[in-house]
């Protein structure tokens, strides 16, 4: 089977990169520093929270804990993850047609299918990583500084969830999250396979997906029309299992959607480079 | 021969970059055990050819095969028989030498750590196989290139340029270890080079190529006995006025004197009873005159011939 040779060499060549581990490094200088403030100075919300609903409930312990915060700390940086992922994903095709390799890879008995289906797959491999990273390195780095309990989620009303709910919940969002982060990794892998260098791959991937992120977010009812066909618009599905009951069948639907975009980017991709003339 | 010699055999294989055919219709076969020299002038389109054979590019015309085997796009097995090295050598900079030949070696089939090793000392790279690429010289990115065209013990080398850039000594090493393969091992070559003179030395068949189209092709030997103007070795027993007598003549062309004290003149082969004649006529001892065709000779002959129907 050559497609394990390719992914291996892919991989390695991918993590040889400093650019590999930049989502890396900020996730493990960012999540200690938070949470240290948090600990040291604490968060607001508790004491609004306190304030606003000690007439009818009685509060023991903390609410402000490691998971209240990996929670926060996933609903503000969830728009962030794109840029380290396009940061590897939008180079790994079109580095090797700028550095010129692709002559002593493509003259070795592999097809170009296997050849992109290898790198797909380390950007896949890339982009579970550095989201499971960010999700158990939050939980696991959050209960050392902040401690455990339950979550408490504002969602038109205040849902606490129970330590092992919190949990499950967090593997649910981190899951969907991934899924959905695939369509940017897809969106950047294709840019990939168009450019000659990595600068304008990655540049045309960001540039992409802050328009559609802008388009997607704007509450103006003309541009309700065309967000069902922006990939950003599923972008926050995985907010939806921290609601009461978890809307499967909405989350599904918009899973779907989401990957038939990461398919379609593929696709593209695959098509794009299989017709490729590699003049250099 | 039989069919199941050819290695490498092209049909009307063209491609077309724009509205310009870069290389127009060439019929090619190379059979095991040659050593296939494809010659060339800047731009002629060789790189695009062998481009091609490699499956960089896509023919807009015409066909190949390898081994008797089309080569598609989702079978590319053949290409584990075949090792190639295209122009400048590009590696992964920042694996080492190492990293780059095994992963590059798995690609191409072969597993062997012994194999890998064996290379490396073959090359003089042994004690350098830990250190990023990006520490190598260019003499020794070149010679990694070549290891990872031979890793897999291919059967036929493609090679474009395989000793640009490497000083004499390299060259030397290069040619003999070329030479070794086809001799020993039977490994057929087919390489495109601008060293004619190299490249005569080592090759056995020839194709030239000029502005996209196949200008001739066949055997070293024959193609050269075809060559019109040779070079003309003469021996005689005043050679420095022998050298102003024949530097005055229009029909002798590029006349110099070398270190031996022959004199050398490009003349087509009808006019070296006059100049004997000449020479004699004007008192001179004729001891020797020796005629030697060189690929060099040959070429520009060609391409100056090609050059001027174009224009």
């Amino acid at each position: 089977m050559k497609l394990n040779k390719i992914v291996g060499f892919e991989i390695l060549k991918t993590f040889s990169k400093f650019r590999t581990y930049i989502g890396f490094i900020t996730i493990a200088i960012l999540l200690p520093v938070v949470f240290a403030l948090v600990n040291k100075f604490g968060f607001n919300i508790q004491s609004r929270v306190v304030s606003q609903l000690s007439e009818s409930f009685t509060f023991t312990g903390k609410i402000v804990n490691g998971y209240l915060i990996s929670y926060y700390l996933m609903t503000a940086l969830w728009i962030h993850f794109p840029f380290f992922i396009i940061l590897v994903a939008g180079d790994i095709v079109s580095t090797e047609m700028s550095s010129g390799t692709y002559r002593i890879l493509l003259s070795r008995p592999i097809s170009r299918l296997q050849l992109i289906l290898g790198k797909y797959i380390t950007i896949i491999f890339y982009t579970v990583l550095l989201i499971s990273f960010f999700g158990i390195f939050s939980i696991l780095v959050g209960r050392i500084i902040l401690g455990g309990g339950n979550l408490l989620v504002f969602d038109k009303g205040i849902l606490i969830l129970s330590e092992k709910e919190a949990l499950y919940r967090f593997f649910l969002a981190y899951l969907l999250a991934i899924w959905i982060q695939l369509s940017v990794a897809s969106l950047a892998f294709l840019f990939s396979t168009l450019s000659k260098n990595s600068v304008p791959a990655i540049i045309g991937s960001y540039a992409f997906v802050i328009f559609s992120i802008i388009i997607s977010v704007l509450k103006i009812d003309s541009l309700e029309v065309i967000k069902p066909y922006l990939f950003t618009t599923y972008f926050d599905t995985f907010f939806a299992v921290f609601k009461e009951p978890i809307p499967y069948k909405s989350i599904l639907n918009k899973s779907v959607r989401s990957g038939i975009f990461s398919f379609i980017f593929f696709s593209l991709s695959v098509i794009n480079f299989s017709r490729k003339d590699f003049k250099c | 021969m039989e069919n199941s010699n050819i290695v490498i055999e092209t049909e009307q294989l063209s491609k077309k970059f724009d509205d310009k055919w870069a290389v127009s219709n060439i019929d090619l076969t190379v059979r095991e055990g040659q050593i296939f020299g494809f010659l060339g002038p800047n731009g002629a389109g060789k790189s695009t050819f062998i481009r091609m054979l490699t499956s960089l590019l896509k023919p807009s015309k015409g066909q190949y095969k390898l081994f008797g085997q089309k080569p598609g796009i989702f079978n590319k097995q053949i290409y584990s028989r075949v090792g190639t090295l295209i122009e400048e050598p590009c590696f992964y900079n920042y694996l080492t030498g190492e990293q780059n030949l095994t992963h590059l070696s798995y690609l191409s089939g072969n597993q062997s750590k012994s194999r890998i090793n064996k290379i490396f000392e073959r090359i003089d790279l042994n004690e350098a196989k830990s250190i990023n690429v990006s520490e190598y010289s260019h003499g020794m990115k070149k010679r990694l290139a070549l290891a990872q065209a031979l890793v897999h013990e291919p059967e036929l080398l493609i090679l474009d340029e395989p000793t640009s850039g490497l000083d004499p000594d390299g060259v030397q090493k290069v040619e003999e270890l070329l030479l070794e393969l086809n001799n020993k091992k039977n490994i057929t070559i087919f390489l495109s080079s601008h060293n004619l003179q190299r490249l005569q030395s080592i090759c056995d068949h020839m194709a030239l190529i000029h502005f996209g189209k196949l200008i001739e092709k066949g055997p070293v030997s024959e193609l050269l006995g075809q060559t019109e103007f040779l070079t003309t070795e003469v021996v005689v027993d005043q050679p420095q006025a022998a050298l102003e007598l024949l530097l005055n003549k229009k029909w002798a062309n590029k006349v110099s004197i070398d270190q031996d004290n022959k004199i050398k003149l490009h003349i087509s082969q009808g006019l070296r009873p006059k100049l004997v004649k000449l020479l004699v006529k004007n008192g001179f001892k004729v001891y020797s005159l020796q005629a030697r065709s060189s690929l060099k000779d040959h070429y520009f002959s060609i391409v100056n011939q090609q050059s001027n129907q174009t224009k």
